[in-house]
């Protein structure tokens, strides 16, 4: 029988398609920057006004980039390049006749940046001269836990969890870098991120280079100290591997549509996830393990995968994120010997935040479709679901002691994750392998970019047969960008 | 006013946490588990225990050596929690010929028998069931393990005074031993060994064709997940293929420290626990039990010898509810397969300790006799055929009340 998730194109018509794609955003794209920036002025300054007269896109109500100390982060110094200089000269109002005053404030631009994500951090220094800039900033978490698993403890442990260093240079008005490297618990070292942005019109603009693949929101906005919750979702660690960084090629940007309303898209060519997809871990199809060693040198099969995002920015503070993800994961041929079938995985996400006053809500869910081997079926998952929704609520703010504006969130999330949907053969029982998940807590934030934690989680853990265990555990941790 | 208000709202979640917190669940209960360690095991010996069970539920990868073909991908996927196996990993043994003797069965050892390998990892193909025609397959959920240490600390000369395999006391029992030829490797313990024809009693699986632990554990690693080690260094591949291929993994894939640590881990497991046993119900079906001629197979009580390897096992009562022999079970229960002595229609009396609790390692439905058939403990007596066939019969002649009792008495082993 023909395998569903096969791809019905050949490798010469993907590679075809991959450069081609390539060819457009960087040949044709850059150079048409001038003309195209040159016909939305002219437009504007034939209507006589700004063709919008909402708010800014609410990119600065989020509230972790610090707004005391450090400087904002910069997702405002994404500006669309200034007008190149007209071809012929303006036509000079005669004076003392009255004109149309032309637009003093035009509408802002669509931000294509997400919130949250990696241009909106708060950095340790920044220096901006002649069109040219620089920032340098990171954040570090660290924790102490007490977990109890089936009625057993090891104890109390202190947990250095990761250093994160980030930097971002501005090396044009069009163009910029950010890089960023994790220390994991003090010894492993990764890049997570390490791109160049051609800044061509706020609808399009290229990304190259290693960047976080926009599977759900928070693998696009995961930072330790935007969350007051400590463990990351299930549904983006053991679900889509978050973080999950990948070397690839593609476009993004965003629209104003109406009045209040933005759509922002990204989509990317990246080598994908590898084979140990299916087979990588004993335990069943965990997607984790794809991220192979190598994965930002060499792509485990030849053939890229696509991964995209569709972002909604909504009035009050709401936005709406559907994104997606397929490739083939496994490595069916070696040295041009065809030694497996073509295994697709593809993923879906949705994501939301909602940020209405002292209270944010923002959640995700994902599903996962792997095609996987007659034989290992059952035993590896085809099919996976997760979903998580958290809950903070400032419920005191104000001058504490030595602080000058301190604040006290509750907090909760509920997560679920079902990593083998389907049946068993033999007896027709549900196939367990899930996880479900309550947090409950209270964070304090003495300045915004530091969180101070305290949480209590209780997990209900399903193996493949549906026998349950618990597990529990309270954490105290901190987190903060500095 | 308003102060305060807020110094209750910080104050109540902080207080609510930290009460949470106090709630992070007390040790399982011992009596309804069966991966405890024995009581009064010596500090070394808990060493042992720890890393026999690290290495019990380690999950093997292509990468570490799982395969190429194999059922499970560790032990504990089928012996969950030490206890007995669902039927989702229950293996498949098939062959073909006369099911009265194993000397002219056909195990198709060419084809991939005796045991169907049904997985295999990516990229390699799994066994699959030979298109012949009269194939006898026979299906097997994991057994139980609590318990098994004392189990090999029976003397071999305790199970075979039970045995009378010419019925010569005329109770309609007869009792069997497996005599098993052992493989190269084996080493006898001091309790198990007596020899008949260079053959070594068994006493594990659901026809006794296990004859120590250490034997036990080096063939199910080998057979059931693909992992070598130096008794058997060898992959198994899937005859179709070929002999040559196999996993990445250098062999052997485990060390004999391994294996000695598993065994030993085995064998120090705490058996189950009595439940409700002073419960009048309870009481009453235990002397049913007896009455009814239960307990001439499934006998209450062996004893461990003074000789056993460990000081801890040595001179004690097993409480298991079985002779470890041999018995006909009549055609509703026949698989048809032969192992060594073992008839198609013979199986070992199955202990009957955990029988109570064995759902809790089964996903909380309980999944009864050697194929998981069934989840009804009247249904699992009324296919007792062959010596248990007086016994079955007496069952449903008792009233509801007394076969509710013998079904409770069951429930609390």
């Amino acid at each position: 029988m023909r395998n569903l998730y096969t791809s019905t194109f050949g490798h010469e018509t993907r590679f075809a398609a991959c450069l081609g794609a390539l060819w457009l955003t960087l040949v044709v794209a850059v150079p048409a920057r001038a003309q195209l920036t040159q016909l939305v002025h002219d437009a504007i300054a034939q209507k006589g006004k700004p063709t919008t007269t909402h708010k800014p896109a609410p990119t600065t109500t989020h509230k972790p980039a610090p707004t005391t100390t450090n400087k904002p982060a910069p997702t405002t110094t994404h500006k669309p390049a200034p007008a190149p200089a007209p071809t012929t000269k303006p036509v000079e109002p005669k004076k003392g006749r009255p004109t149309l005053k032309a637009p003093t404030k035009p509408a802002p631009k669509p931000n294509p940046d997400l919130r949250g994500g990696i241009y909106d951090r708060p950095y340790i220094y920044r220096t901006e001269k002649k069109g040219f800039g620089f920032a340098i900033g990171g954040y570090t978490e660290m924790l102490g836990r007490y977990s109890v698993i089936d009625g057993v403890s090891d104890g109390f442990h202190f947990e250095a969890r990761r250093l994160n260093l980030f930097i971002y240079s501005k090396l044009a008005h069009f163009m910029r870098l950010t890089a960023e490297v994790e220390l994991a618990h003090g010894t492993k070292v990764t890049l997570q991120t390490a791109l160049l942005d051609i800044l061509i019109l706020p609808y399009i603009n290229v990304r190259a280079g290693i960047f976080l693949v926009p599977i759900g929101r928070f693998n696009l906005s995961h930072d330790a100290p935007r969350y007051d919750i400590i463990d990351r979702p299930l549904v983006a660690t053991k679900l889509i591997p978050s973080t999950y960084a990948d070397v690839g090629v593609g476009i993004f940007g965003a629209f104003r549509l109406t009045s209040g309303f933005t759509f922002s898209y990204e989509i990317y060519v990246h080598n994908g996830l590898g084979p140990g997809v299916v087979g990588g871990s004993a335990e069943g199809t965990r997607l984790v393990e794809g991220r192979t060693e190598n994965l930002f040198a060499l792509n485990p099969n030849g053939s890229p995968a696509i991964s995209g995002r569709l972002g909604f920015r909504f009035p009050f503070g709401v936005e709406l994120g559907l994104s997606g993800y397929t490739g083939i994961y496994n490595a069916y041929t070696v040295k041009g010997f065809t030694v497996d079938g073509k295994r697709r995985l593809s993923i879906v996400a949705f994501d939301f935040i909602v940020v209405w006053r002292a209270l944010t809500v923002r959640g995700e869910a994902a599903y996962a479709l792997i095609s996987v081997p007659e034989s290992l079926r059952e035993l590896y998952a085809t099919r996976q679901f997760g979903a998580y929704v958290d809950v903070s609520w400032t419920f005191w703010a104000g001058k504490l002691w030595f602080t000058k504006l301190s604040k006290f969130n509750i907090i909760a999330r509920g997560d679920w994750i079902d990593l083998n949907i389907g049946k068993h053969k033999t007896t027709g029982q549900d196939i367990g392998d899930e996880n479900l998940r309550i947090t409950v807590g209270v964070a304090w934030r003495p300045v915004s970019q530091t969180s101070i934690r305290l949480a209590y989680q209780q997990n209900w853990l399903f193996d493949a047969i549906k026998n349950r265990g618990r597990s529990s555990a309270v954490q105290l941790g901190v987190a903060t960008y500095f | 006013m308003r102060q305060a208000k807020r110094l209750w709202a910080a104050l109540c979640p902080t207080l609510i946490t930290v009460l949470l917190g106090g709630c992070l669940g007390g040790a399982p209960d011992a009596k309804k588990s069966f991966d405890a360690p024995l009581e009064g095991l010596t500090q070394a010996q808990r060493g042992a225990f720890i890393l026999g069970d690290a290495a019990f539920n380690r999950m093997f990868t292509a990468e570490t050596g799982l395969g190429p073909v194999f059922n499970a991908p560790s032990c504990s996927s089928c012996h969950v929690r030490d206890g007995r196996g669902h039927p989702a990993f229950r293996v498949t043994r098939f062959g073909l010929g006369d099911p009265t003797s194993a000397a002219s069965f056909d195990y198709l050892l060419d084809l991939g028998g005796p045991q169907l390998q049904n997985r295999a990892i990516v990229g390699y193909l799994p066994e699959s069931l030979p298109d012949l025609p009269g194939v006898v397959t026979s299906s097997r959920i994991a057994p139980q393990l609590a318990g098994l240490g004392l189990i090999e600390a029976i003397d071999d000369t305790e199970i075979l005074s039970r045995a009378d395999p010419d019925d010569l006391d005329g109770d309609g029992i007869s009792g069997r031993p497996n005599y098993v030829v052992p493989p190269p490797f084996f080493v006898a313990n001091p309790t198990n060994s007596t020899t008949f024809d260079g053959r070594y009693l068994g006493r594990f699986g659901w026809k006794a064709t296990g004859i120590n632990l250490v034997q036990q554990v080096a063939l199910d690693y080998h057979d059931n997940i693909g992992i070598t080690s130096d008794r058997l260094p060898t992959d198994l591949t899937n005859p179709i293929v070929g002999p040559t291929g196999g996993d990445p993994a250098p062999d052997p894939e485990i060390s004999a420290a391994t294996v000695q640590n598993v065994a030993f881990y085995l064998s120090v497991l705490r058996p189950p626990s009595r439940r409700d046993e002073t419960d009048a119900e309870v009481v009453q079906g235990e002397g049913l039990f007896t009455q009814l001629g239960c307990a001439s197979c499934h006998v209450p009580e062996l004893r461990t010898s003074k000789k056993a390897a460990i000081e801890l096992l040595r001179d004690k009562p097993v409480p298991l509810y079985s002779d470890l022999l041999l018995h006909d079970m009549g055609p509703d229960l026949a698989d048809n397969y032969p192992e060594g002595d073992a008839t198609g229609r013979e199986f070992r009396t199955p202990p009957l300790w955990g029988l109570g609790i064995i759902k809790s390692t089964q996903g909380g439905r309980a999944f009864y006799l050697h194929d998981g058939r069934t989840s009804d403990l009247r249904e699992v007596i009324k296919v007792h055929g062959g010596e248990a066939e007086r016994s079955r019969t007496a069952f449903f002649e008792l009233s509801e009340t007394e076969k509710d009792a013998l079904i409770a008495f069951l429930k609390s082993l």
